[in-house]
């Protein structure tokens, strides 16, 4: 597959998991072109967060393949930000930005690395990028929900994977920070293919090329944005019986374990 | 609301269960309140009291002719043998923690994708590592001071190794009951990344624990404080050697004194090791 841009081509095909006895992801398949950018939106529990990380190389398919331009991916090829929890509480913004840094270092170097201060270095800059140029020595169990989604897409960003993938990005954000954070992404991604998991429907027609429905780890749709319509969108989030018609706006999603009246059985 | 009576015989079960238990273990030990209160042990009690008071607080015994022979040396070296003794612990039970933690040696994120041959030697290191550190644990710190005392003679050195192999067993196990407990998403965020196992155990894992690896071993240091005071009962220096003297000789008030020293030494070091948790946050 030639591929003149030096744009990486994804093709995700019959791709399934299991994660503890249930099946969250059935035979999902996608590609992704050169330069494209994705958003991947459905209620909570359909299978976005195992998709993204499945893609990352957190987690192996049980069947399936996922490759790059034809060939299995490298490790760090594919660069997720993983959600806002997943930083290191009792470390600064700065260090824990600088986990990304880790790829190219080797060695006792690449050990120490991230103890280190580092005053105007490129970790130091994307975190300015993201709005938290004055936190950096901020240890981040004292950072905001938000802020520490911004620390997680600095943290990605700064290890420079050729292809760029984002969990629920916009969570616990106000409505400006979403959009900023997602201006913020298009920017620094350039011509990098992006996919990112959505809760947001309206951020997901404004911002993006194509959008894939998920629904009951399956896809539901693929299609260019023009083409998706509101009636799609809403049949999407009607299938999670509980769900609500703005979820990105309600306090919380219903738990998944607690479908089937536990209270009153 | 129905299963309600069948818990409740349950519980009856194990209430009868437990009162037979202790009837038994009573009459194992020949347990005997009555003896506590018989006008010849009362009368005996009263004399030992008194023969302890007032506590002996001469200089000579405090600080003895040569410092090293006085009690307030015995003192300072019982917090030394548990200083070093607790930090050779943790020096040894930092790498042996890391062996023995599944998530390091073969489970979880850092394993995705990862050998067979990989996976069946980290289960090998972790079960071996794990029955070493179970095996220093099992064994009581004073046991492993006499063994110590047999080996390398009598003194305070003997007390050192003895409670740095039964604390390596005992803060080996913890700390590597913290790291198998800790996040696998955060370890994963940073093992996606292009990190080394090394670089992913370093920046993913350990953060997570230091705060309560940190708040652990300043407790451990503080029962390391009670186990050196006795383990002079066994010639392994510290204050022990004080109390077994004393009680040998009859000088019942020198005991007296000594026990109020060991009492002050523990009041220390709870307060010292709460200052120092405060400080940890």
């Amino acid at each position: 597959m030639s591929n003149p841009s030096g744009s990486p081509f994804l093709r995700v095909s019959g791709v399934t998991k299991r994660l503890s006895g249930t099946t969250v992801l059935s035979a999902i398949s996608f590609v992704v072109a050169p330069g494209e950018r994705i958003a991947v939106v459905g209620p909570s529990g359909v299978g976005k967060t195992t998709l993204l990380r499945l893609l990352a190389g957190g987690l192996t398919p049980d069947a399936g393949s996922i490759t790059v331009d034809g060939t299995p991916p490298d490790p760090h090829q594919l660069q997720l930000a993983y959600q806002g929890t997943t930083l290191v509480g009792h470390r600064t913004a700065l260090a824990n930005v600088r986990v990304g840094e880790l790829a190219t270092q080797s060695g006792v170097a690449g050990l120490l690395a991230p103890f280190g201060g580092g005053g105007t270095d490129r970790a130091t800059e994307l975190l300015r990028a993201v709005g938290l140029g004055d936190k950096t020595d901020t240890r981040v169990d004292q950072l905001s929900a938000g802020q520490r989604q911004r620390v997680a897409i600095a943290r990605a960003l700064l290890a420079d994977g050729s292809i760029v993938l984002a969990d629920e990005p916009t969570a616990n954000l106000d409505p400006q920070t979403r959009s900023s954070i997602l201006e913020l992404l298009d920017t620094v991604v350039g011509s990098r293919p992006l996919l990112v998991a959505l809760h947001d429907i309206a951020l997901a027609t404004s911002r993006f090329d194509r959008v894939i429905g998920m629904a009951d780890g399956t896809i539901a749709f693929d299609e260019p944005v023009a083409n998706v319509t509101d009636g799609q969108m809403a049949d999407l989030f009607a299938a999670d019986s509980e769900s609500h018609p703005h979820p990105s706006v309600a306090p919380s999603s219903p738990s998944p374990t607690r479908h089937g009246g536990g209270w009153y059985g | 609301m129905g299963e309600l009576p069948s818990v409740r015989r349950r519980w009856q079960g194990r209430l009868v269960v437990g009162a037979v238990c202790l009837v038994v273990s009573g009459w194992i030990v020949s347990f005997d309140p009555a003896k506590l209160v018989a006008p010849t042990a009362r009368q005996q009690l009263l004399a030992f009291v008194q023969s302890g008071l007032p506590p002996d607080l001469s200089r000579s015994y405090l600080v003895g002719r040569t410092v090293r022979d006085g009690l307030l040396w015995a003192i300072v070296e019982t917090l030394a043998i548990s200083i070093v003794g607790t930090g050779l612990a943790v020096c040894c039970a930092v790498p042996a923690s890391l062996l023995s933690a599944s998530s390091v040696t073969h489970e979880g994120p850092l394993y995705v994708g990862a050998s067979e041959w990989r996976l069946v030697s980290g289960r090998l290191v972790h079960t071996g590592v794990r029955w070493l550190l179970s095996f220093c644990r099992a064994v009581p710190a004073i046991v492993w001071g006499v063994l110590f005392v047999t080996a390398l003679g009598l003194g305070p050195f003997a007390g050192v190794l003895a409670l740095a192999v039964h604390n390596t067993g005992v803060l080996g196990k913890l700390f590597a009951d913290f790291l198998e407990e800790t996040d696998p998403l955060t370890t994963e965020a940073v093992a996606t990344v292009g990190a080394s196992r090394l670089q992913a155990v370093c920046h993913g894992m350990v953060p997570q624990i230091t705060a309560t690896v940190a708040s652990y071993t300043v407790y451990r240091w503080e029962c390391t404080i009670r186990s050196a005071a006795v383990l002079g009962f066994v010639g392994a220096g510290g204050i022990g050697y004080h109390l077994l003297l004393t009680v040998q000789r009859l000088q019942y008030q020198r005991l007296t004194t000594a026990i109020i020293a060991v009492f002050g030494l523990v009041l220390l070091s709870d307060w010292l090791a709460s200052r120092v948790r405060a400080s940890l946050g």
